[in-house]
C-alpha cells in the first residue's frame, strides 16, 4: 500500500501517560498502520496492548493524563495530529466515525435517541429539522429498528444491549465518515447479538463504501471480517500482514500463542463416564421471581427457569450453554442451594438439597463448591490468599494443622506456591481465578459448578485457567457442571452440552452429537454465530 | 411515568402520618402537666381539673392523638399559650418571610454551585480546580451565625452600607425590606453553595468519566456542548435530591440566621416557642416542618426524571 | 503513605496539625488556664487583647482565652459522647437492617425516614424541651438528631456489598449469617464508617455550637464557643473581638476535621490499590 493511496496512514506513533506524580510511561510504541479506502483493517491484542489507546489517540480523545509524544496521523494526505481543537473537531464525526465497547454507557441516558441522532447532523452538514427527522427515521429503519418513531422519543434505557448498539450505528454512519473506528463494538454482547451487529456493521460499511478499523481481542472475529490485521503486544506492533497470512502461518512467537489459546477440541479422548453414578439430579426445577406487586395489582411471576430436567454423573463435565438472560447462572446458583425452587428438586447423592438438616448440609458444603466468574468481588479485598482459600475448610473435619498443610499443597497445585500471605489486590486477574479454583477445590468436593470462570479474562490467561481447570479435574476426578456461552470452550473441555434458552433446555447429549448434529434451532444458530478460526 | 408520580404520592402518606405521630409523642413526654402550666403555679386544684377535663387530657392517649390530628389536618393547630393567636395563623405569616429568604438563598446557591462544580470538574488538578475547593472547604467549616456575625460587622457597621438589625414587611415598604433581607440572604447563600459545589463537583466528574461523554466528543460536539448538554442533565440529578435536602434542613436551620438577623421568621417562632414552654406552637411547627419536608421532597423526586430519565422505568 | 492526590497530604497534614491544636488545647486545660473562666471581674470588662488577658475579657471581666479553653472541652466532650452514641448505635442498625432486608428493613427505613424528616437543628430542639437543659440531655438529643443518617449511609455501605460474590463465597462454604456479617461485611463497611464518624464529629460541634447560641445548648455560666458568640452580639461595635475569636475556634476545628477526614477517605479507599 503506498503512502498516497491509504485513506489512513499512521506512522511512528508514540503514546504515553504522564500522571501528575510519578514517572511518564510509554503506552504505545512506535506504532505503525495503515488502511485503504474501503478496506477493512482489524488490530488486535489483550488488555495492556494499547490497541484501545490508539484507537482513541487518532481523534485525540485520550483521557486525561494521556498523550500523544510523537506521531504522525495522515488523514488523505493530511496530518490530522497538527490540526487544532476546533478544526479536529471538524473531522470528528464526519470524516471518521467512533463505534464505542459499552452499550449501556455510550448513549446519553438523559438525552432522547432523536437529539443525540441529530447533533451530528445539525453541527456537521446544517441541515433543516424536517430533513435531519427523515434522515435519522431512514437510518434507524436501515439498522433494523422496528418502530423508528417511537424509537426518537425514547430514551436509552428502554432498549437492550442489541439495539443500543445499532443506534450508534446509526449515529455513526449518518454522518457518512469515509473511516468508521470500533473499538470491541460487540464484546459486551452475547454470541447472537454480537454476529447480527457485526454482520450489519458489516453490510452498511460495504454499502457506503466505509472503511473500517476494527479494535479487538477475538481471533474468531478477526478470522472472519477482516482482510488485513496489525497484532499488539504490550504497546508494541509484533506483526501484520494479510488475515489468513497472520492465522495460518504467524511468524512471531506471541501471535503463535496467540492462535494456540483459542479454545480447540482435545486430541485425547475423554476417561467415559457414561455407567457412572449419577451425583447431581435436577427433576423439573422451576424458578420464578415474584415482582413486587404494584400499588394495585398482584404479585406477578416472572419465571426464569422452566421445567429443567438435568442430570450430571461423577467424574462428568456436563456444559450448560446459553445467552445470557438464559437463566443458566440462576440454575447454578439453584445448585449450589443459594436459590430456592419455587417447584421441582434437586438431588445431590440421592438427597433432596432443599430437605437437608444441619449436618446433612454441612456435609453438602464441602462436597459441592462453586468457582466464581468475576476475579475482582469474588474474593474478599480484606483477608489474605491463605485464609480465603482455607475458609471452605472451616467446617471440615481435621486440625488447624492439617488444614494449613492443606492450603499450601492446593496453593502449589494451582502454580501460586508461596502468594499465601498476598492480598488479592496485589494479584493480577488471572492469579485471582486460580485462587478462586484453588478454594473450590480445597475441601476435595465431588461436584463443581463453574460459573463462566474463564470469561473475564484474556485469551492467553484464559488457555492456561482452563487447561489448570482440565488437569485438576483428571486429577481429582469431580462433577462439573461447566456454564458458559463461549462454544469452544465447550467444545475443549466438556462431554456432555445442554443447551438453555429462555428458561429451557432445547437440546442436550454428547458434546459431539449436540454440535456435530443439531436438532434445534437455537443451537443451530448459536453454532452459526461463533465464529471459528481457519485449520 | 404516571405510575411513578402516583406510586411517590402514596408513599408519602404513612411517612406523614409517621411524623405526626412522632410530634405528638414528642410532646406528649414532656415533663409537667398543660393545664397547670396554662393556669400559672398558684392555680387551685379544682380549676386545673376543669381545664383538664375541657382540654380533653383525660381520655386516652389514641383519642387525644386521633383527636388532635383531626384538627390539625383541618387547620386548626389550637392556639398560642403566650399570645392567645391562632397558631395556624401564626405560621402561615411566619412561614412567608423564611421561605423567601431560604429559597432565594437556595437559589443563589444552586446557580453558583452548578457554574463552579462543573468548571472545577472540567479543569479538573489546574488553578481553577484548587481554588475552587479550597473555597468550598473552608466554607463548610464555617459555622452560619459566626459568618452572619462577620458580615453584619463588615457591611453593617464598619461600612455602613447596609441595616443590621430589624426588619420591615414588604406591605409597608418594599425598598426597605430588601435591603433588611440582603445580608441574610448572601450568608445563607455562601454556607449552603459550599456543601453544593463540592457534590456538583463530584457528580461531574463521576459523569466525565463516562463513555458516552467521549462518544459525544468523538461527534466534534464543542466542549461548550458538551458540558451544558451532555454533562450537566446527568450530573445535575444527584445535585438536586441534596438541594432538596438542604431546603428541608434549612426549614430548621434558618432559626440561627434569623436569631443573628432578628428576622420574624417561623424557626424563630419555634425556639421562642420552646423558651416559653408554648406547647401549642412548638407542636403546630414541627408538625408543618415536617409537612414542608416530605412535600418539598416529593418535588424534587417529582422533577428528577427531568434529568435521570431512568427512574420512571422499573 | 501513598495518597491519590498530592493536595490531600497536604489536607492531612493541616487536619492533624489543627486536630492537634485542639486536643492540646483540651489537655493543657485540665492543668493549667489563664485565669478561672467563670470569675467575673468587674474592673477589666471588655478590655483589648493584651498582655494580661490574651484574647480580651468579656463584658463580665473573664478572660476569653480561659472561656474559649473551657470550651474546647466541653463542646469536644458532648461531640464525642454524641458521636460515638449515634454510629455505635446507627451503624449496628445499619448493619442489621441492610443485611436481612424484608419487612424488618422497610418498616425501620420508614420509620427512619420520618425522623429525617424533622430537621436535625428542630429535632434537637424538641428533644431539649422534652428532656430539660443540661449537658446530658444535649448529648441525647444530638445522638437522636444523627441516628438516622448514620443508619442510612451504612446501611447503603452494607447494600453495596450485599451483593458481591464474596458474600455469596461464604454461603457455599458454609457460614452462618453472623459470621458472614462479622467476618466478611463488617471489615468492608469499616472505611466509610471511620470516615462518616469524622463527618458526624463535625456535624455535632455545629450544631452544639448553634444549639447553644440559640440559647438552649450548654447553659451559662460555663462557656460554650456558640453561647459565647450569643452573648458577644450587643458589643458588636466596641468589642468586636469578642464575635471573632470564638467563632474562628469553631471554624478551625471544624476545618481541622473536615481535612482530617478527606485525607482519611482518601487513604481507606480499596480502590486505591486496585
Amino acid at each position: 500500500m503506498s503512502e498516497s493511496a491509504s485513506l489512513l496512514n499512521i506512522q511512528d506513533l508514540r503514546i504515553e501517560i504522564a500522571p501528575r506524580h510519578g514517572t511518564p510511561r510509554t503506552l504505545l510504541h512506535d506504532l505503525t498502520i495503515d488502511v485503504a479506502a474501503k478496506e477493512f483493517v482489524a488490530l488486535v491484542g489483550e488488555s495492556g496492548s494499547g490497541k484501545t489507546m490508539a484507537a482513541r489517540a487518532i481523534l485525540d480523545l485520550l483521557p486525561p493524563g494521556v498523550r500523544r509524544s510523537a506521531g504522525a496521523i495522515r488523514l488523505d494526505g493530511q496530518d490530522i495530529a497538527k490540526l487544532t481543537l476546533p478544526q479536529l473537531r471538524g473531522i470528528r464525526g464526519s470524516q471518521v466515525g467512533m463505534v464505542f465497547q459499552e452499550p449501556m454507557s455510550s448513549l446519553n441516558p438523559a438525552l432522547t435517541i432523536g437529539l443525540q441522532l441529530a447533533e451530528g447532523l445539525k453541527l456537521h452538514r446544517g441541515l433543516r429539522s424536517e430533513e435531519i427527522r427523515s434522515k435519522c427515521l431512514a437510518m434507524l429503519t436501515q439498522v433494523g429498528i422496528k418502530d423508528p418513531e417511537r424509537c426518537i422519543k425514547s430514551y436509552p434505557h428502554e432498549f437492550s444491549g442489541g439495539m443500543r448498539q445499532r443506534i450508534m450505528l446509526a449515529s455513526v454512519l449518518l454522518l457518512k465518515p469515509k473511516l468508521l473506528i470500533a473499538d470491541e463494538p460487540t464484546t459486551a454482547l452475547d454470541t447472537l447479538r454480537q454476529r447480527e451487529v457485526l454482520e450489519l456493521m458489516v453490510e452498511l460499511a460495504r454499502d457506503s463504501g466505509v472503511a473500517t478499523l476494527l479494535i479487538t481481542h477475538d481471533l474468531g472475529l478477526v478470522s472472519r471480517y477482516a482482510e488485513r490485521v496489525f497484532v499488539l503486544e504490550k504497546g508494541h506492533l509484533i506483526e501484520n500482514g494479510e488475515t489468513q497470512q497472520v492465522l495460518t502461518r504467524p511468524t512471531h512467537s506471541y501471535t503463535k500463542r496467540l492462535v494456540e489459546s483459542r479454545p480447540k477440541r482435545s486430541l485425547t479422548p475423554r476417561t467415559d463416564t457414561s455407567q457412572s453414578e449419577v451425583l447431581l439430579q435436577i427433576d423439573k426445577a422451576c424458578i420464578a421471581y415474584s415482582e413486587r406487586p404494584g400499588l394495585f395489582g398482584t404479585a406477578t411471576l416472572k419465571p426464569v427457569v422452566h421445567d429443567v430436567d438435568l442430570s450430571v454423573r461423577a467424574g462428568q463435565i456436563l456444559a450448560l450453554v446459553g445467552a445470557s438472560g438464559s437463566g443458566k447462572t440462576t440454575l447454578g446458583r439453584a445448585v449450589m442451594g443459594l436459590k430456592t425452587l419455587t417447584s421441582g428438586a434437586i438431588r445431590f447423592d440421592g438427597k433432596d438439597i432443599g430437605d437437608l438438616n444441619t449436618a446433612e448440609t454441612r456435609r453438602f458444603r464441602a462436597q459441592a463448591q462453586l468457582i466464581f466468574q468475576d476475579p475482582f468481588f469474588s474474593l474478599d479485598p480484606r483477608w489474605r490468599v491463605e485464609d480465603i482459600i482455607a475458609a471452605p475448610l472451616r467446617h471440615a473435619p481435621g486440625t488447624a494443622t492439617a488444614h494449613r498443610h492443606r492450603v499450601s499443597e492446593v496453593l502449589e497445585e494451582v502454580g501460586l506456591a508461596g502468594y499465601g500471605e498476598r492480598y488479592p489486590h496485589q494479584m493480577s486477574g488471572g492469579q485471582r481465578q486460580r485462587i478462586t479454583i484453588a478454594r473450590a477445590i480445597v475441601s476435595k468436593p465431588r461436584l463443581v459448578v463453574a460459573d463462566e470462570p474463564v470469561s473475564a479474562l484474556d485469551m492467553t490467561i484464559q488457555a492456561q485457567v482452563l487447561a489448570l481447570l482440565e488437569r485438576l479435574q483428571a486429577e481429582y476426578g469431580f462433577a462439573c457442571l461447566f456454564i458458559t456461552h463461549d462454544l469452544a470452550v465447550v467444545e475443549q473441555i466438556a462431554d456432555q452440552v445442554a443447551v438453555m434458552s429462555d428458561g429451557r433446555i432445547v437440546e442436550r447429549g454428547p458434546t459431539e452429537v449436540v454440535f456435530g448434529y443439531p436438532q434445534h434451532d437455537y443451537t443451530r444458530a448459536l453454532l452459526a454465530a461463533t465464529p471459528r478460526l481457519p485449520g | 411515568m404516571v405510575q411513578y408520580v402516583a406510586k411517590r404520592l402514596l408513599l408519602t402518606l404513612p411517612t406523614l402520618l409517621l411524623v405526626s405521630l412522632i410530634v405528638f409523642s414528642i410532646i406528649r413526654l414532656v415533663p409537667g402537666d398543660p393545664a397547670q402550666v396554662l393556669l400559672g403555679e398558684d392555680a387551685d386544684k379544682a380549676s386545673v381539673a376543669q381545664l383538664r377535663q375541657e382540654m380533653g387530657l383525660n381520655r386516652p392517649l389514641i383519642v387525644q392523638y386521633l383527636h388532635w390530628l383531626g384538627h390539625s389536618v383541618r387547620g386548626d393547630l389550637g392556639n398560642s399559650i403566650s399570645t392567645g393567636e391562632p397558631v395556624s395563623g401564626m405560621i402561615v405569616q411566619r412561614f412567608q418571610l423564611s421561605a423567601v429568604v431560604a429559597l432565594t438563598a437556595v437559589f443563589l446557591a444552586t446557580s453558583i454551585a452548578i457554574c463552579a462544580g462543573l468548571i472545577a470538574a472540567w479543569k479538573r488538578d489546574t488553578g481553577v480546580d484548587f481554588a475552587v475547593v479550597g473555597a468550598a472547604s473552608l466554607v463548610l467549616a464555617l459555622p452560619s451565625f459566626w459568618l452572619g456575625l462577620l458580615l453584619m460587622l463588615v457591611f453593617g457597621l464598619k461600612f455602613g452600607w447596609l441595616p443590621v438589625v430589624g426588619y420591615v414587611p414588604f406591605s409597608e415598604d418594599a425598598v426597605q425590606w430588601a435591603l433588611f433581607l440582603i445580608l441574610p440572604v448572601l450568608t445563607l447563600t455562601i454556607i449552603e453553595s459550599g456543601v453544593l459545589t463540592r457534590m456538583m463537583r463530584s457528580s461531574s466528574l463521576d459523569v466525565l468519566k463516562m463513555e458516552y461523554i467521549t462518544h459525544a466528543r468523538a461527534k466534534g460536539l464543542s466542549e461548550m456542548r458538551v458540558l451544558t448538554r451532555h454533562v450537566f442533565p446527568n450530573a445535575f440529578a444527584p445535585t438536586l435530591t441534596l438541594v432538596g435536602l438542604t431546603l428541608g434542613q434549612l426549614l430548621g436551620g434558618i432559626a440561627v440566621i434569623e436569631t443573628v438577623f432578628t428576622l420574624p421568621g417561623l424557626g424563630r417562632l419555634m425556639v421562642d416557642g420552646i423558651l416559653a414552654r408554648d406547647y401549642p406552637v412548638v407542636q403546630g411547627c414541627l408538625l408543618f416542618t415536617g409537612l414542608a419536608y416530605v412535600v418539598i421532597n416529593l418535588i424534587v423526586d417529582l422533577c428528577y426524571p427531568l434529568f435521570d430519565p431512568r427512574v420512571t422505568a422499573n | 503513605m501513598r495518597f491519590t492526590r498530592p493536595h490531600l497530604r497536604l489536607n492531612g497534614i493541616i487536619g492533624c496539625i489543627l486536630v492537634g491544636i485542639l486536643l492540646l488545647t483540651i489537655a493543657v486545660g485540665y492543668v493549667w488556664m489563664p485565669y478561672n473562666p467563670i470569675a467575673i471581674d468587674l474592673d477589666h470588662t471588655l478590655s483589648h487583647p493584651s498582655a494580661a488577658h490574651w484574647l480580651g475579657s468579656d463584658e463580665f471581666g473573664r478572660d476569653v482565652l480561659s472561656r474559649a479553653m473551657l470550651g474546647a472541652r466541653i463542646s469536644t466532650t458532648i461531640a464525642l459522647e454524641a458521636t460515638f452514641g449515634a454510629i455505635i448505635l446507627g451503624a449496628s442498625l445499619g448493619i442489621v437492617t441492610g443485611f436481612l432486608r424484608g419487612w424488618t428493613d422497610r418498616c425501620l427505613m420508614m420509620i427512619n425516614d420520618s425522623i429525617l424528616a424533622l430537621p436535625g437543628i428542630l429535632l434537637a430542639l424538641g428533644l431539649i424541651a422534652v428532656l430539660g437543659s443540661g449537658q446530658a440531655s444535649i448529648v441525647l438529643a444530638l445522638t437522636i438528631a444523627y441516628l438516622p443518617s448514620v443508619v442510612r449511609v451504612v446501611r447503603g455501605a452494607v447494600m453495596s456489598i450485599r451483593e458481591r460474590e464474596y458474600i455469596e463465597a461464604s454461603r457455599v462454604a458454609g457460614d452462618g449469617t453472623l459470621y458472614t456479617m462479622f467476618h466478611h461485611v463488617l471489615p468492608n463497611i469499616l472505611p466509610p464508617i471511620v470516615v462518616l464518624t469524622t463527618s458526624v464529629f463535625g456535624w455535632v460541634v455545629l450544631s452544639e455550637s448553634a444549639l447553644s447560641f440559640l440559647g438552649v445548648g450548654v447553659p451559662p455560666p460555663a462557656p460554650s464557643w456558640g453561647n459565647m458568640l450569643s452573648s458577644a452580639r450587643p458589643y458588636m461595635e466596641n468589642a468586636s473581638w469578642l464575635s471573632i475569636v470564638p467563632g474562628l475556634c469553631i471554624a478551625l476545628t471544624l476545618l481541622g476535621i473536615n481535612f482530617f477526614g478527606d485525607a482519611l477517605r482518601d487513604l481507606l479507599d480499596p480502590r486505591r490499590d486496585a
